[in-house]
């Protein structure tokens, strides 16, 4: 291979790779505050949280925001809390939309294209067969475009 | 040399076109935390309990005039404890100087929604913490609640009161 042709291929890899490292492709995943908090009284009092999501994409580009429970909320002594008892109401619509946790399949958060800011309120069903205890659990959001 | 330069430059087009079209994925992590309360709540129908004159030897257990009525008990409570309900009475039946022992009442439940109440019969007490007529974990309970009173020549005519008090506990 010439000289040239060299500096040619550096020049693609300088291209592909600050973006990788960036995130996908240039695009930023920005979710504030990085804790959930939820105090669950008594019924039918609805425990409530929220963070802020932002996504930054450079242009125009098309993306999908996913969230997955990694399991069910445990405590310490081994109670749990099935993932499926905290919905969420994403604003603004029609991007951000409505929906059910899930530890099993990643649940739609938002779509769209470009840039978008939005705020994902999350609600934990209060239910009286919920034992008394503190529990935790890691969510995880993807954000990838096609 | 120019040829290969040439193949490169497009295919450098190419992939700055596939950055375009976003083929990966950035993971942001959140922790969730819960924090769930013990709590509470107890209803009864009824705030009474009668029990009616009756014929010791054709009637030995009197049947209260509420029997049936109905008790919801709601709890939360941790997974490795037990809620109870508890009925203390405040004294014995009395009526002026004369005396029936409370522990001639007792009461038996029935279980509608759950299992949490004690089918019993479950004799009242005047002793702290008095006598447990439920427990379990945490849920929503609905039962029905019946009242007896031990029947005997030997109690003197009059109308005798007591009071007594159930506590549902979530520890």
């Amino acid at each position: 291979m010439s000289v040239l042709a060299r500096l040619v291929l550096v020049t693609i890899l300088g291209l592909a790779s600050p973006a990788a490292a960036a995130g996908p492709a240039g695009g930023q995943l920005i979710v504030t505050p990085n804790t959930l908090t939820f105090q669950v009284s008594m019924p039918p009092s609805v425990a409530a949280a929220e963070v802020a999501v932002q996504v930054i994409t450079p242009g125009r580009i098309p993306w999908r925001l996913t969230v997955i429970a990694l399991g069910p909320l445990q405590s310490p002594d081994g109670a749990q809390i099935p993932a499926s008892l905290m919905t969420w109401q994403g604003s603004p619509g029609p991007a951000f939309v409505n929906g059910t946790l899930s530890s099993s399949h990643p649940q739609l958060v938002a779509r769209g294209e470009g840039a978008k800011a939005g705020v994902v309120r999350f609600f934990l069903k209060n239910r009286w067969d919920l034992a008394e205890g503190r529990y935790s659990q890691r969510l995880l959001f993807n954000l990838s475009s096609p | 040399m120019r040829g290969k330069t040439v193949v490169l430059a497009i295919l450098a087009l190419m992939l700055m076109g596939a950055g375009a079209a976003w083929g990966a994925t950035a993971t942001k992590d959140v922790t969730l935390s819960a924090t769930v309360s013990s709590a509470a709540k107890l209803t009864l129908a009824t705030s009474t309990v009668t029990f009616p004159d009756a014929d010791p030897d054709t009637v030995p257990s009197i049947s209260a005039n509420e029997n049936g009525a109905v008790v919801t008990a709601k709890v939360k409570t941790g997974s490795a404890t037990t809620a109870t309900l508890k009925v203390l009475a405040a004294d014995d039946l009395k009526s002026g100087s004369d005396v029936i022992p409370i522990t001639n009442v007792t009461s038996t439940a029935t279980n509608t929604s759950g299992s949490f109440f004690l089918a019993g019969p479950v004799t009242w007490s005047n002793t702290s913490p008095g006598a447990t007529v439920g427990q379990g974990n945490s849920g929503s309970f609905a039962g029905t609640f019946s009242w007896f009173l031990a029947n005997s020549w030997a109690y003197a005519t009059g109308s005798y009161t007591a009071t007594a008090t159930y506590t549902l506990t979530a520890p």
